[in-house]
């Protein structure tokens, strides 16, 4: 199986970072979880679902809302996952970029004597270029352009969400933890995590590194 | 076998198409959502949405049955009206089922429920992102109504070309395609508003509350002055045509003593049985004195004319031309009356 890969682009002000990772990753993670399930019999294989409930986002460095599940466990983890990006990315300044990726990935079985695979079946990588606009004018069209590329990622989004692409079976109870994530008490979404690099530091990291190696002689 | 899964589909169409045009009109209301995720619901699709019992009776009255085809989708038109009384459609939603695209491959109980919630999922994210979304939540001087009908969306040729058209979720079944569309005004142009007229009836009908005469700034404080007072019987005529357009203000649909009456366009109005209120920008509500009862007054008497009454206070006695006095002799009366006592 190959993992699905999308890419999403946007330009923002260093403000404004938090609240776009969170009104695309919540978006996303509103596609990507179901309620809670219950099992009457475990060993039956049967299971009743929970309900998600669903709630309006404000963001407050721009003017746009999206829509998230109401699960304050959710957003206070991506809250944290997203943090150290969010500092590190609006600490360098000027003209800057970073990418952050939301990862969907299952636990394969373990074979004998070898650990359980943890596979990825859907990946998002949001690329965010980092700008300050120096005049009224350039405030105006940054502030023009994110009000047409949030929707048109949120479209995008939605699109890739109702096509008929692969997505892990419903597990039974023994291995429902190797397909959802249960830590959370009134909803479960899909096995996931954030990863991000930045990738002004690793281009000065290795700008760096080639002036040291060659006055090393 | 077939048939059971063709009355299961039917099923899962029929509740879809209550909670797409649900979630699109509670989208416009102007406040914003919150529903809460409890482990043990069993709500349709898994997803808490309230289901209003008006948008629920208008939708049961429009379809009566008859559930989406791809040339007789199910729409949900959404228009805006100024306090000028301009009226623009910003958006039409659409449900439509294609029978000519069908995946056979696909099982309706345990593959394409949950696609439909994946959809309905799409449907909440969208609806934040077109630009009527923005304006029912930014401007209280705006009003929005809705209108649910089967057939093609009802735009005219202009409207077809200005308008974007997109189908955003599509999921297919042994019994065909639904897809979910909807065609939105991409920028939308607020009409100049109407300049203000020396007239102050015309002014009272057409104008905002902010443009208003005078008279009407302070509606519970009725001039003295005959000539000055005059009850704003206009400003009820306003009313109405706020409230004949506005049927999120019927919400409440527990509140069992409003009374509901139909609108030419089918959408129910609600109104409380003795007063109709209005909310305006500049903090103060409206009242119709034709219907208000002042406390202690007698039936069909106005508030001011029982102030008008009240105004000329009898005099007392021993202030009267037949028995004037002069002061010590009023304060000797009133000293003998206490020494009576």
């Amino acid at each position: 199986m190959n993992t699905r890969s999308h890419v999403l682009e946007l330009t923002v002000t260093p403000v404004q970072v938090e609240g776009v990772i969170k009104a695309l990753f919540h978006t996303i993670l509103l596609h990507r979880t179901t309620g809670k399930y219950s099992y009457a019999n475990p060993s039956s294989g049967t299971f009743s679902v929970g309900t998600v409930g669903v709630e309006d986002v404000d963001c407050t460095s721009f003017d746009f809302t999206y829509v998230r599940c109401a699960s304050e466990e959710l957003d206070e983890w991506l809250g944290d996952k997203i943090k150290g990006f969010t500092s590190s990315l609006c600490q360098q300044g000027g003209t800057n970029s970073g990418k952050i990726s939301l990862e969907f990935f299952e636990r394969k079985k373990a074979r004998w004597l070898l650990p359980p695979e943890v596979v990825n079946w859907e990946v998002w990588h949001l690329h965010l270029v980092i700008i300050e606009p120096s005049s009224d004018q350039g405030w105006h069209n940054h502030t023009m352009q994110l009000a047409n590329s949030l929707p048109e990622s949120i479209l995008y989004i939605c699109e890739v969400m109702n096509r008929p692409e692969y997505m892990p079976q419903n597990p039974t109870y023994e291995n429902l933890p190797n397909i959802y994530d249960t830590r959370f008490t009134t909803i479960q979404p899909y096995l996931h995590n954030v990863t991000y690099e930045l990738t002004g530091e690793s281009m000065a990291g290795a700008v760096r590194k080639l002036f040291r190696n060659t006055f090393a002689y | 076998m077939a048939s059971v899964e063709k009355r299961e589909f039917e099923k899962y169409l029929k509740y879809l198409t209550l909670k797409v045009v649900q979630v699109v009109v509670q989208s416009r209301k102007g406040s914003p959502l919150k529903t809460k995720s409890t482990p043990a619901g069993r709500d349709w699709f898994n997803l808490s949405i309230a289901d209003d019992k008006q948008v629920s009776g208008e939708l049961k009255k429009t379809l009566d049955g008859k559930l989406p085809e791809r040339d007789n989708p199910v729409c949900i038109e959404i228009q805006m009206e100024t306090l000028e009384g301009h009226s623009l459609v910003l958006e039409v939603w659409s449900v439509s089922l294609d029978v000519s695209q069908r995946d056979i491959a696909v099982s309706v109980t345990h593959v394409l429920y949950p696609r439909l919630t994946v959809l309905l999922k799409s449907l909440l994210a969208i609806t934040r992102t077109t630009p009527a979304y923005r304006l029912s939540r930014s401007n209280e001087e705006l009003h929005f109504t809705y209108k649910v009908y089967l057939g093609s969306p009802d735009l005219s040729e202009q409207q077809k070309k200005d308008f974007k058209h997109v189908v955003f979720a599509r999921s297919g079944c042994p019994m065909g395609t639904i897809s979910l569309a909807v065609h939105y005004q991409p920028i939308i142009t607020l009409p100049d508003r109407v300049p203000e007229h020396s007239d102050c009836t015309k002014a009272e009908v057409t104008s905002s509350p902010a443009n208003t005469c005078n008279t009407l700034e302070l509606p519970f404080l009725p001039s003295t002055s005959q000539s000055k007072l005059s009850p704003p019987t206009s400003v009820h005529i306003f009313g109405d045509q706020l409230t004949s357009k506005v049927p999120y203000q019927s919400q409440d649909s527990n509140h069992s003593n409003k009374e509901e009456s139909a609108t030419p366009d089918g959408a129910t109005i609600s109104r409380h049985p003795s007063i109709t209120l209005l909310n305006h920008n500049d903090g103060y509500v409206v009242v119709d004195y034709a219907e208000l009862k002042p406390a202690f007054a007698e039936s069909g008497d106005e508030l001011g004319d029982l102030l008008r009454q009240c105004k000329d206070v009898p005099q007392l006695d021993m202030f009267s031309d037949e028995s004037r006095m002069d002061v010590p002799a009023a304060l000797r009366l009133i000293e003998d009356k206490e020494d009576r006592k």
